[in-house]
């Protein structure tokens, strides 16, 4: 089984979908994650294990390369999109509450700004590495956020944005959340926002890149 | 002040073919300056082909008289008082004329890439979207050197694009620009907070003067860290 999970794992970080997929070339032939996902859940591992032992140290392996620039955004999308075709096995399993998941994400471009790149790389990045992700999309109101924290009450809340005038309405959400919920976290990025931002309207962090925001979740979470 | 060139509006139209836009320019934006993964290559490729009828890139820009305050490092275009920014003006101050540009790359691109992504082909959504960019680029750029050159024959020079959003120059300012040029110019509005819809588009000034120059981008003076010419010289 270990060394399923470490195939596993490397279909993850390498973006190897299925056994039909091309790419990577020296994956070219080989089972992807679709069907060692598979694989492993037939020979009796339970849905955490997968996520503790391949998706998440496969995530976590893309996270760190992109921080430091070894790879680029295509990469991150194409394990993503490896990790989505893996947790389509996984999700009828996480509906069933028998999986500890490590905690709800819910992230939204923030009113006025219609950016999602950044935003949907973050969601998930988050995703992969074993939260339960709530894609609130883009031009997201403070109501919206407001009334999907209360649904999920022990969520963490991000919020991102790529205009100078659209960082503004972070400081709008960030009050009113924290006016409703002093105790709800909450994270900002995006292109113009930096940590002297973040302590201005009184976020409780900021982040450079995806694997930032993973960093700041696995430490509520611990 | 005396008008340098009496063309005060012009507007171009483009193909994705008249751009001779390469794989390696869309690539480059990407982050891969050596070797395009296949996969990548092939992506972009087949998007290119794919939109290459599409004829909705348009660009052009409006020849304003300008008067500089290094005061308050402001530029006052007719009704309009632009705070440029210290580092945007130290290249403007000098400028006779403005350009007023605006470019898009077309609704039909901005679309295809929302609609790849929403259907969850995020890859496919992002090429589109970074071709989007290089398309809206080299537009402009092909704009920019056609001014350029009817200005050599007058021995007069242009600088380098500039637009609000980069160098402190405040995004809002855009609302000023696009107040200065007709309603819905080269098919671009204007949302409340700035965003140019099409989304892949741009706007901003290209200075004209007989003592203005082009500089290489001076990146350590912006903080625009998403920029596409970041740590790039022209």
């Amino acid at each position: 089984m270990e060394e399923l999970f470490s195939k596993l794992a490397d279909c993850i970080e390498f973006g190897k979908i299925d056994e039909v997929s091309p790419y990577p070339p020296n994956f070219k032939g080989q089972t992807g994650a679709d069907e060692i996902t598979a694989q492993v859940l037939a020979k009796g591992a339970s849905a955490q294990d997968v996520l503790n032992n391949a998706l998440i140290p496969g995530m976590e392996k893309v996270g760190v390369k992109f921080r430091e620039g070894t790879i680029f955004v295509p990469q991150v999308l194409m394990s993503a999109k490896a990790m989505k075709t893996a947790m389509v096995h996984l999700k009828p399993l996480l509906k069933q509450g028998n999986v500890k998941q490590k905690g709800t994400f819910v992230i939204g471009t923030v009113e006025g700004d219609l950016h999602d790149i950044g935003k949907n790389l973050v969601a998930m990045m988050v995703e992969g590495n074993g939260y339960e992700v709530i894609d609130m999309g883009t031009d997201v109101s403070v109501d919206a956020f407001v009334q999907q924290i209360e649904k999920t009450p022990d969520c963490v809340v991000g919020l991102s944005a790529l205009l100078t005038t659209t960082m503004v309405n972070m400081e709008k959400i960030v009050k009113n959340v924290k006016e409703k919920f002093p105790h709800q976290k909450v994270c900002i990025g995006g292109a113009p926002v930096n940590n002297e931002f973040c302590d201005k309207i009184g976020a409780d962090n900021y982040s450079a890149d995806p694997q930032g925001v993973v960093d700041f979740l696995n430490t509520l979470a611990s | 002040m005396n008008e340098i060139i009496n063309t005060t509006i012009i507007q171009r139209q483009f193909k994705l073919s008249d751009l001779a836009l390469k794989t390696s320019d869309v690539a480059e934006l990407m982050g891969y300056t050596n070797e395009i993964p296949d996969n990548i290559r092939e992506i972009i490729e087949s998007e290119l082909s794919a939109l290459d009828d599409v004829a909705g890139i348009k660009g052009g820009y409006q020849l304003k008289q300008v008067q500089s305050n290094i005061s308050d490092y402001s530029l006052q275009v007719e009704k309009c008082n632009f705070f440029v920014g210290k580092a945007v003006f130290h290249y403007l101050k000098n400028i006779e004329q403005v350009a007023l540009f605006v470019c898009t790359a077309g609704k039909v691109v901005s679309d295809r890439s929302k609609n790849l992504m929403n259907s969850g082909e995020l890859l496919e959504g992002y090429v589109v979207d970074v071709i989007g960019s290089a398309i809206v680029e080299k537009a402009m750029a092909v704009i920019h050197e056609e001014l350029s050159d009817n200005l050599s024959f007058k021995n007069v020079n242009c600088t380098n694009r500039y637009s609000p959003g980069y160098c402190n120059w405040d995004v809002v300012e855009q609302h000023k620009l696009f107040s200065l040029l007709p309603q819905n110019f080269c098919g671009i509005s204007l949302t409340p907070s700035s965003l140019m819809i099409p989304v892949k588009s741009v706007s901003g000034f290209i200075g004209i003067g007989t003592n203005v120059t082009f500089h290489d981008y001076q990146c350590a003076s912006c903080n625009s860290n998403n920029c596409i010419y970041r740590g790039k010289n022209k």
